[in-house]
């Protein structure tokens, strides 16, 4: 009875958004549960997981890659002087269909390789599908950490995890109203208008970018899994600090890990992993950053974006720094070096171009550009409250792990005098008109 | 789980009275400002209204010394319609001003954008039941957000308290009536976006003619739109200037004067004017003002 209703209001949150995309939700969730079962029943596994998963990807082909094909095509035939436009689709793309595809693509994967048995109850697996603290933008959640979770037996009410829940809904809601929209504001005045500003706006408007998506995606992903907790669930831990990473690898530990993961389960280690050639291994990565980037978005810049982490992982790996054998000032400086690095490739993700993002690079590195910076008292201000906040917590948590602990504290005064501050600067200070996530485009 | 409820029924009795604490206390803070002064002192008889085009533009201590009536500029970044109504409410509720120039900024004042910026430094004067109005119409949710003191300071308290607590002199409130002189010089090395469509937005359409109605017949108004260096758009001059026309108001437009247009010594940017630039095109308001207010 609690999975059905879960499910209905999975479904019914989902209708909420576009009611007909809830099709495709359940066509995905139908197809990808039929071809598990089926692959049971049949020898040739292979061909039925290689059927039912292209078909399952179909929807999420059409809806986010078509145009973008459509119109790489046109161009590369219009360049050689043939022309064959084909009507594009500009469809509106089904809020979280990458994330909802790659979860159910990940079950399927699984169960050909026998780590997990195919679902039976369909409607167990039709919630793993749809759940909805993660449906929009992530965590991407393993069958086989969610759908024993499903099935067991669960109290009504767990105590423990429901006040965890609540802590991680809180510091979510923090990062993504008071961090991320409050930084977007500033973001989003100068980057489209990058041309009238600066080169020193235009790096601060980067680094700025660079805090926001981390504060949005992950503040986010936080209130989903706080969400789950306080349903009873465990969901993937998403982000572990990041930007405290000492290489890009150390990075993709840290950052969206439950789609790293989805990456190296099912591309990297499908592709020979490091079990090859230094060339082949290189490749491999390359090749797998390469999808991260097309994952993320149908433009040349994301997969510029996904090339270029791969080309970082690639030069870590050939000159053996992907790991950190120095002391703290050591630390320190690749800690700002990969900093910098992904601060770097962010601009390609931010630009809607390819020529916009080499346009705002050029206006950063301008020799002629003058030192002025657009200033707006207002976003600086809470802007640096907020992140230096942020900066502080995830500070004390990646080097003093087990002290200065706020929202653990074992002190109840502390805890709840850090829970009302949180309130009160979530209304004082928080972006509150805003009402989309970043990552809930993907 | 009755543990649990206890303690979030706690929590949230802790919660409404931080609010009320917290929201007392920013009211307190935020009791300074040019926002602040407009809304509760103003009393000049020539009242500028508009964006940081109308801040920047129009020199008031030369209009007041021009022409022997008391002058103020309640212009500043960000304003459009929406809020520059919010403060002639508030200013009509105890002044009649003579004289109103309003400047025009087709972006902030007629074009589709993001009207919750606008309502923000309003919402700390939510009780006032013209603001509440004016509040509810741009987002009838702020209703149920308005509950919360604290929120009503949302995105204004720390500026304004800071200022409270350093006693920063606020030179425009008394010595530049409110004008803010800009010192830069203008450099050719931008071009202006190009927006592909200019969509009406009714709700500050709505709000511009409440603007003109209240005060089209006690008040003398004009409609300005002020020098860009690069003119302004002519559809939607065209369309700004249908509005002011229905209630025969007069919009002067300055946007492609060839005494501005292109004219870098007057410019800071793009659209702002500078110091120089500014008390150029004051003296031609002074000298419309003079040719044509009956007093």
């Amino acid at each position: 009875m609690r999975n059905l209703f879960l499910l209905t209001v999975s479904y019914a949150l989902y209708l909420n958004w576009k009611p007909v995309y809830a099709l495709i939700l359940l066509f995905v969730t139908v197809m990808t549960y039929a071809t598990a079962r089926q692959m049971e029943r049949t020898e040739r596994r292979w061909l039925v997981v290689w059927l039912g998963g292209a078909v399952s990807v179909l929807p999420l082909l059409l809806f986010k890659y078509f145009d973008f094909i459509n119109e790489t095509v046109y161009d590369l035939l219009a360049s050689v002087g043939l022309r064959c436009e084909l009507q594009g689709l500009n469809w509106a793309i089904p809020i979280g269909i990458s994330f909802y595809t790659f979860q159910a693509l990940g079950y399927l994967i699984d169960v050909y390789y026998k780590r997990i048995q195919a679902e039976r109850d369909f409607l167990i697996y039709a919630l793993f599908v749809s759940f909805f603290p993660s449906i929009v933008a992530g965590p991407i959640n393993k069958a086989s950490q969610m759908i024993p979770q499903l099935r067991a037996l669960r109290p009504y009410f767990d105590y423990g995890k429901a006040v965890e829940g609540l802590k991680m809904l809180l510091w979510g809601m923090f990062m993504k109203v008071v961090v991320a929209d409050r930084l977007g504001l500033y973001v989003d005045t100068v980057m489209p208008n990058y041309m009238n500003y600066t080169g020193l706006t235009c790096f601060v408007a980067s680094l700025f970018y660079t805090i926001q998506i981390y504060a949005d995606f992950a503040g986010y992903s936080l209130m989903a899994i706080g969400v789950g907790k306080v349903l009873g669930f465990e969901l993937t831990e998403n982000f572990r600090r990041p930007y405290f990473a000492i290489s890009v690898t150390d990075f993709w530990h840290r950052w969206h890990i439950s789609l790293s993961t989805w990456l190296r389960d099912y591309i990297y280690i499908s592709l020979g992993g490091s079990r090859c050639s230094k060339v082949r291994n290189y490749w491999n990565i390359f090749v797998t950053f390469l999808i991260s980037g097309v994952w993320h978005g149908a433009n040349w810049t994301f997969i510029v974006w996904g090339m270029m982490h791969g080309l970082y992982q690639i030069i870590e790996k050939a000159i053996v720094q992907q790991k950190c054998n120095y002391g703290w000032l050591g630390k320190s400086i690749k800690i700002l070096i990969t900093f910098m690095l992904v601060n770097f490739a962010w601009i390609f993700f931010r630009m809607p171009s390819l020529a916009d993002a080499i346009g705002i690079l050029a206006q950063i590195t301008r020799v002629d550009s003058t030192f002025s910076l657009y200033f707006d008292n207002n976003t600086f201000l809470y802007a640096a409250s907020g992140s230096s906040i942020l900066l502080m917590k995830d500070y004390t948590e990646e080097f003093f792990p087990n002290r200065f602990q706020i929202l653990n504290s074992s002190n109840i005064y502390v805890r709840w005098a850090f829970y009302l501050l949180l309130v009160v600067l979530i209304l004082s200070s928080g972006v509150l008109g805003s009402d989309q996530f970043i990552y809930a485009n993907f | 789980m009755k543990q649990f409820i206890e303690k979030i029924t706690f929590f949230l009795v802790l919660v409404v009275i931080a609010d009320r604490v917290f929201g007392n206390l920013f009211a307190l803070a935020c009791r300074s400002g040019k926002v602040e002064y407009i809304c509760n002192q103003c009393d000049q008889d020539l009242l500028i209204f508009g964006s940081s085009r109308a801040e920047f533009h129009y020199n008031t201590r030369m209009m007041e010394d021009s022409l022997g009536i008391s002058s103020y500029n309640c212009g500043a970044s960000g304003f459009g319609i929406i809020n520059s109504y919010g403060y002639l409410k508030l200013i009509l509720e105890r002044h009649k001003p003579r004289i109103i120039i309003y400047d025009v900024a087709t972006h902030f004042d007629l074009e589709k954008s993001d009207n919750f910026k606008f309502i923000r430094n309003l919402k700390t004067k939510y009780d006032n039941p013209s603001i509440r109005d004016i509040i509810h119409k741009v987002d009838p949710l702020e209703k149920w957000k308005m509950k919360s003191l604290v929120y009503r300071y949302n995105s204004c308290w720390l500026y304004n308290a800071l200022r409270y607590f350093f006693k920063k002199n606020d030179y425009m409130l008394t010595y530049n009536h409110g004008f803010k002189p800009q010192n830069k010089i203008f450099k050719l090395n931008t071009r202006r976006t190009e927006k592909d469509n200019f969509v009406i937005d009714s709700l500050k359409m709505s709000f511009l003619e409440d603007f003109i109605t209240s005060v089209y017949s006690s008040v003398y108004m004009v409609a300005v739109i002020s020098p860009t260096w690069d003119g302004g758009d002519e559809e939607k001059i065209a369309y700004a200037k249908r509005i002011f026309n229905k209630y025969h108001i007069q919009l002067l437009d300055f946007s492609h004067s060839p005494k501005y247009y292109h004219h870098d010594e007057y410019f800071a940017d793009l659209a702002h004017m500078n110091a120089t630039g500014a008390n150029e095109f004051t003296r031609d308001m002074i000298h419309y003002l003079r040719n044509h207010y009956e007093q």
